[in-house]
């Protein structure tokens, strides 16, 4: 096991990955770190969104063809997990934007749990839509 | 210097910025370098912007879900009930509130990362104008495509 | 209570100290301790005293007035000198103590507080404050009492645990760390001779106070209760929503200082 000790010129590749170190007794680094990669995900998804997007160009014909991969379970899934990342990425964004404001700065282990909470309830229903009806 | 403490230079950039009694210039940071012209104001609005367009995608981000995929049988909209829906005005300028307020906060979100990376300040103007760039570029596709579809259909 | 056998893994660190890297290792040591009445702090002198005299850490007051002795006890930033030995070991696993992060190491269990000393030297931080209202509270005194303002030492004793806390801190060597940032509010809440507009200059840039992103490890490490989050926060409010945050023009009076107090 290696320390995060400090060393000269530690470069950037190494650098730029210590965000990921965790401190699991403070909850408010996993909202950072989950901010974090949600928002990485969420960025590489919209760059997916605009590609598949521009298939209707293509007319219905290249279109609705899409549509049954699209409703097939392995993507459904898919969708619950980006609702997900979705949800939890605005909550913490309110809570930072509370924190900020100064609302909730004496109970900031309140705000993190009332976020995650509210996230994995929300995702639970919206995973029950997609993948049930 | 001299014993066993070794000089900040990592820190502060030059070893001399690692004593009392030097002075910052106004608008510096006590670094001694200059981020950007003036970017003791910016940061501050940049936040703002990233927290007002986050609070838009909340409301704009809903709308889209919801008209997508609850208010339609099968949770997917075909060819031809995308182009009925984007043809309806309310619907029109909801799909254009979400697309800038994402790109904006795509951008934002994007650069805010690199901050925390990249230690020269050309680079990071640079990253930054390639990212409002790529954003702009990304934001005149996507209109193009709903004004085909509107129109086109 | 009988003394138990605890053992100690600490951080070493090899080579010289003039060399261009610091590759460490941990020693696993032996002690006797009685967790009801040994400090951390007490254990590591133990350690030093009885099994590896050339083991490097810091001690000073050993009453955490100081701020020297900082260290991470399972990965947790404490002062050793304060922390009771039954409140952080079970008994039985191994107790590992390393140095704080996002500071240069000298040795050991040794860094150098210097950059972040340095940029509070720079902020030209008094270390005295005056404090009406923590009088009145803490002595009981109604409000037709006169007690007359009182003068005290800041409550940052500059231990740094809040640096090595700071999930940016990490990732930024350029971010100005939360015991600089508290210091700032501090000296714009109470300028003294001070201009609280140059500090807000200082502090709101790219690198200040917007490069937090509310993890709140430094509030929740902090011995002394200085709340560096908290300070962070409203140096926010005061740069969006105080006069000085929109460098107005005006003379630099410390009496009316924006909102978010």
């Amino acid at each position: 096991m290696t320390t995060n000790v400090e060393r000269p010129e530690v470069p950037l590749f190494r650098r730029h990955l210590y965000w990921l170190q965790p401190r699991w007794r403070d909850p408010g680094w996993l909202a950072f770190a989950l901010n974090r990669l949600s928002g990485y995900i969420l960025v590489l998804y919209l760059l997916a969104h605009f590609v598949i997007l521009s298939r209707l160009t293509a007319g219905p014909a290249g279109w609705d063809s899409l549509l049954e991969i699209f409703g097939s379970q392995p993507f459904l899934v898919g969708d619950t997990l980006l609702i997900a990342a979705v949800v939890f990425h605005g909550l913490n964004g309110l809570r930072v934007t509370a924190l900020t404001f100064g609302f909730g700065s004496r109970h900031p282990s309140l705000l993190f749990g009332v976020v995650f909470a509210v996230s994995v309830v929300i995702t639970l229903l919206a995973g029950w839509a997609i993948l049930f009806e | 210097m001299s014993g066993p403490t070794r000089p900040a230079r990592r820190f502060l950039g030059r070893p001399d910025d690692a004593y009392p009694g030097f002075v910052p210039r106004a608008g510096d940071g006590p670094e001694g370098a200059r981020a950007l012209p003036g970017a003791a104001n910016w940061a501050g609005r940049l936040w703002m912007v990233q927290a007002i367009s986050g609070a838009l995608l909340i409301v704009f981000l809903g709308l889209h879900l919801v008209a997508q995929h609850l208010l339609v049988p099968g949770g997917l909209r075909d060819y031809a009930a995308v182009v009925s829906y984007l043809r309806q005005p309310p619907a029109l300028l909801a799909e254009l509130g979400l697309l800038g307020s994402v790109i904006v906060h795509v951008v934002l979100g994007i650069r805010a990362g690199v901050v925390e990376m990249v230690k020269s300040p050309v680079w990071l103007q640079r990253i930054t104008i390639g990212l409002w760039i790529a954003g702009g570029l990304f934001f005149v596709y996507a209109t193009w495509l709903t004004a085909v579809l509107v129109v086109a259909g | 209570m009988a003394d138990t056998e605890l053992v100690l893994r600490l951080w070493r660190t090899d080579g010289s100290v003039e060399g261009p890297a610091m590759p460490g290792h941990f020693d696993e040591v032996r002690v006797a301790a009685d967790p009801s009445r040994d400090t951390v702090l007490d254990v590591i002198e133990r350690a030093w005293a009885e099994v590896d005299r050339t083991l490097v850490f810091r001690h000073a007051c050993h009453h955490a007035s100081c701020g020297t002795c900082a260290v991470r006890v399972d990965g947790r930033e404490r002062l050793p000198c304060i922390t009771q030995l039954g409140d952080v070991w079970n008994g039985r696993s191994p107790l590992t103590i390393e140095p704080l992060r996002n500071t240069p190491l000298i040795r050991d269990l040794a860094s150098d507080p210097s950059p972040t000393i340095a940029r509070l030297a720079a902020l030209r931080l008094p270390y005295v404050r005056t404090v009406e209202a923590d009088v009145r509270a803490a002595s009981g005194v109604t409000d037709d009492e006169d007690v007359g303002a009182a003068e005290r030492f800041e409550d940052c004793i500059e231990c740094l645990a809040c640096v090595s806390a700071c999930s940016v801190a990490s990732g930024d060597p350029e971010y100005l760390g939360p015991a600089v940032l508290a210091a700032a509010d501090r000296i714009v809440e109470e300028p003294r001779h001070e201009d609280a507009r140059r500090i807000l200059d200082l502090v709101g840039g790219e690198h200040g106070v917007w490069q937090c992103r509310s993890v709140w490890a430094c509030s929740a490490v902090c011995p002394s209760g200085v709340d560096p989050a908290g300070r962070i926060m409203k140096l926010r409010r005061r740069l969006l929503f105080g006069e000085e945050g929109d460098f107005a023009a005006h003379p630099s009076s410390s009496a009316h200082l924006g909102v978010g107090a």
